[in-house]
C-alpha cells in the first residue's frame, strides 16, 4: 500500500515538475541540486556533539524523556549502584533529556555501569545527522525513478524501431521481450515464491544471464593473449623493460613461476630474489605508487567537476548549451 | 620464420582454451603442480580473522561480507568469498552477507554459504542474516545513516524482517558493534568502506579485502598504511587460502589453469620475439645479397 502511495505521490510530482515554465526550469535545478549537496557538506564539515545514539528505539522501548537536569550518579545511587569515572565524565557530555535516555539503556542488573557500556550509547552527531536517513531514502527513490525513466526510454526508442520495421528491429524486439520477461520473472518472484515464475526466473537469471556475464567477461582473457602475443616485442627499451617487468609479475604471481626459485632460501638477503619477491617489489614500489599518482590526479578532476556540478557551472547538451 | 611472427589468432585461442581447460578437466594434473607461497596480504588476511575470532567482544558483535561482485568475475570472487565465509563459519563467526553495487552479489554471497551452511552447522538468522542488496547511489547515505543506527539504515533483510529482529543481530545497533568488514569486489567500492565507515566508530573495524587480480595494485598503499589489514589478490589469493585452512577447493584446482595459462603467455611472447629477431635477419641477410 505504502508502495503504491509512494509511487502515486512520486508521479504526482513528476508530473508537476513538467508544468514549471522553460525559464524556470533551470533556475529550479539549480537550487535543488546546490541544496541538496549542501546538506552533505554542511553535515561533514559542521562539529558534532554527543547525544545519545538510536533515540528513536529508545524513546518508543522507555517513552519521551522529560527531565529538565539529569543527574546519572545521583540516579544510579537510587538504585543502589554506582558509575565509573569515565561513565560519569561521558554522561556529563549529554544533554539531561539524551543522559536519562542513555542511563536507561544502560542500566542493568550489573552493580557497576561501566564508561565502555556507556560509549556503545552514544553517538556523536549534529544537527543535520538525524535527516541522514530521509536523506538515504530520498536517494534510493530518485534512483529507482532515474531506472524507471531509463526502461521507459530505451523502451520507446526501441518499440518504434520495432513498429516501423527499421533496420535491426529484430534486435529491438529481443530487447523489449527480455526486459518484460527478466522483470515479470524476477519481480514475480519476490512476491509468489514458489511455482513457475521461480522457474522462469532460475531459467533467465541463474540459466542464462549469470552464464552470459560470466562468459562476456571470461572472453577478455583471449583478447589478452592475442594482445600480448602482438604487442611485447622488443623493439625498444621502453618495450624491453616492459616485456621483463610484465614477465617478472606474471611468473611471480602463479606457483610454476615462484617454482622457478624456490631453491633459493626464503628469510635470507638472496630470498629477495625469490620471483615472487620480484614481482611483488614491482607491483608495490613501481606499479602501486604510478597507480597511486593517477588516481590522484583522477580525485582532484573529481572534486572540479564535482563542484561544477554542484554550483551549475557545468555546461553541455543535458543542461542548456551543446556540447 | 614469418610463421611464429605472425601466428593465427585462432591459433592461440584454442591453445589457451586446452590450457585452461585440462587441469579443471583432470585435477590430477593440478596436484602435480608446485602449491602457490603464501604471500604477506593472505597471512594478515587469515591472521585478521584470527583475531576477530579471539576477541571475546566479537561475540556480540557482526562481521560484514560485503559482496560486491557479480557473475562476471565469479572466478575470482566467488572462490574468494567461499574461502572467507568458510574461515569465518570454522570460527563461529555471525556475518551479514550484503551488497550495494551489483544486485547479483546477494544470490551469489547466499549461494555461497548454502553451500557451506550444512556442514557447519549454520543457521539464518541466528548464525547469519543477508542484508540483501541496496543501490549504489545510495550506499554513502546509507552508510553514514549505519554508523549511528545500522539496523535502522539497512530496514528489512532479503527475507523481509525487520533487521532488528533478526535475533543474530540482537545487541548490534551501530557502527561499534561491526567486528569484521570484508569487501569482495569486481569495481572500486572499498574506498565508501573506508571513507564512511571504517573508522566512524569508537575503535577502527579492522577491513579486509578481496579484489580481482587487476584491481589489486590500487589498493596495495591501503595495506601499507594500515588502512587494510589483509587483501586476498584474485584467485591466487584464494588458492593461498584454501592451503591456510586446509580445504582445498575450486581455487586451488584453478590455479593451475592459471599457471599453464600465464606460462602459455610468456611462451608466445617468447615466440613471438624470436619470429621477429629471426624475419629481421634474413631480411637483412636478403638485403646484403642483392
Amino acid at each position: 500500500m505504502m508502495i503504491f502511495l509512494g509511487l502515486v505521490i512520486g508521479f504526482a510530482v513528476l508530473f508537476g515538475l513538467t508544468l514549471v515554465p522553460n525559464r524556470l526550469r533551470k533556475p529550479l535545478i539549480m537550487v535543488v541540486t546546490f541544496l541538496a549537496g549542501a546538506f552533505y557538506a554542511l553535515e561533514f564539515f559542521w562539529p558534532t556533539h554527543a547525544v545519545v545514539a538510536n533515540r528513536a528505539s529508545l524513546v518508543k522501548k522507555f517513552g519521551e524523556p522529560t527531565a529538565a537536569s539529569f543527574d546519572a550518579a545521583a540516579e544510579a545511587q537510587k538504585a543502589g549502584k554506582t558509575l565509573d569515572d569515565d561513565a560519569k565524565k561521558l554522561f556529563a557530555t549529554l544533554g539531561p533529556q539524551d543522559a536519562e535516555l542513555a542511563y536507561k539503556s544502560v542500566v542493568g542488573d550489573a552493580p557497576q555501569i561501566k564508561g565502555e557500556d556507556v560509549e556503545k550509547a552514544i553517538a556523536q552527531e549534529n544537527f543535520l545527522t538525524p535527516y541522514f536517513k530521509p536523506a538515504s531514502d530520498i536517494a534510493n527513490v530518485l534512483q529507482a525513478f532515474a531506472i524507471g525513466l531509463g526502461i521507459y526510454s530505451l523502451i520507446t526508442v526501441h518499440l518504434r524501431n520495432v513498429l516501423m520495421r527499421r533496420s535491426g528491429w529484430g534486435n529491438s524486439a529481443t530487447l523489449i521481450a527480455a526486459i518484460v520477461l527478466m522483470a515479470t520473472a524476477h519481480i514475480g518472484r519476490e512476491y509468489v515464491k514458489e511455482g513457475s515464475l521461480k522457474a522462469l526466473d532460475s531459467l533467465l537469471y541463474d540459466g542464462l544471464m549469470k552464464s552470459l556475464d560470466a562468459t562476456m567477461f571470461s572472453i577478455i582473457a583471449f583478447y589478452i593473449v592475442s594482445a600480448a602475443y602482438r604487442a611485447f616485442r622488443i623493439r625498444s627499451v621502453e618495450a624491453t623493460i616492459l616485456l621483463v617487468a610484465a614477465a617478472l609479475v606474471m611468473l611471480g604471481n602463479v606457483p610454476i613461476g615462484q617454482a622457478l626459485t624456490n631453491a633459493l632460501p626464503k628469510d635470507t638477503v638472496i630470498g629477495n630474489l625469490r620471483i615472487e619477491n620480484i614481482g611483488g617489489w614491482i607491483l608495490k614500489r613501481a606499479s602501486s605508487p604510478a597507480t597511486l599518482a593517477i588516481d590522484f590526479g583522477l580525485g582532484v578532476g573529481a572534486l572540479a567537476t564535482a563542484l561544477r556540478l554542484w554550483l551549475s557551472l557545468e555546461r553541455g547538451s543535458y543542461f542548456d548549451e551543446e556540447l | 620464420m614469418k610463421v611464429l611472427n605472425n601466428l593465427d589468432r585462432r591459433f592461440l585461442y584454442l591453445m589457451l582454451a586446452i590450457v585452461i581447460a585440462i587441469p579443471l578437466l583432470f585435477p590430477v594434473i593440478s596436484k602435480m603442480l608446485p602449491k602457490p607461497a603464501i604471500t604477506g596480504p593472505t597471512k594478515s588476511f587469515y591472521q585478521t580473522v584470527e583475531e576477530v575470532a579471539k576477541d571475546p567482544a566479537s561475540q556480540n558483535k557482526i562481521a560484514i561480507v560485503s559482496c560486491n561482485f557479480g557473475a562476471g568475475t565469479l572466478a575470482e570472487n566467488l572462490s574468494q568469498c567461499e574461502a572467507v565465509v568458510r574461515h569465518l563459519m570454522m570460527r563461529k563467526i555471525k556475518f551479514a552477507i550484503f551488497c550495494f553495487n551489483d544486485p547479483q552479489g546477494r544470490a551469489l554471497g547466499q549461494q555461497v554459504v548454502d553451500k557451506l551452511a550444512k556442514e557447519y552447522s549454520y543457521e539464518y538468522g541466528r548464525d547469519y542474516v543477508n542484508f540483501g542488496y541496496r543501490p549504489a547511489g545510495a550506499a554513502v547515505a546509507l552508510l553514514k545513516t549505519a554508523v549511528s543506527d545500522l539496523p535502522g539504515a539497512l530496514g528489512k533483510d532479503s527475507k523481509g524482517t525487520p533487521i532488528s529482529e533478526v535475533p543474530c543481530m540482537k545487541g548490534v545497533k551501530s557502527v561499534n558493534e561491526v567486528s569484521l568488514i570484508v569487501e569482495i569486489a569486481a569495481a572500486a567500492t572499498l574506498d565508501v568502506w573506508v571513507q564512511f565507515f571504517q573508522r566512524a566508530g569508537k575503535q577502527p573495524i579492522p577491513t579486509v579485502y578481496c579484489p580481482t587480480s587487476v584491481m589489486a595494485t590500487e589498493a596495495i598503499p591501503m595495506l601499507e598504511t594500515g588502512q587494510l589489514q589483509g587483501m586476498l589478490i584474485g584467485l591466487k589469493g584464494a588458492s593461498e587460502y584454501e592451503l591456510l585452512l586446509e580445504k582445498e577447493g575450486f581455487a586451488s584446482a584453478a590455479s593451475a589453469s592459471l599457471s599453464l595459462s600465464h606460462l602459455l603467455i610468456i611462451v608466445l611472447i617468447a615466440v613471438g620475439n624470436v619470429g621477429m629477431f629471426m624475419e629481421k635477419k634474413q631480411r637483412a641477410a636478403a638485403g646484403k645479397g642483392r
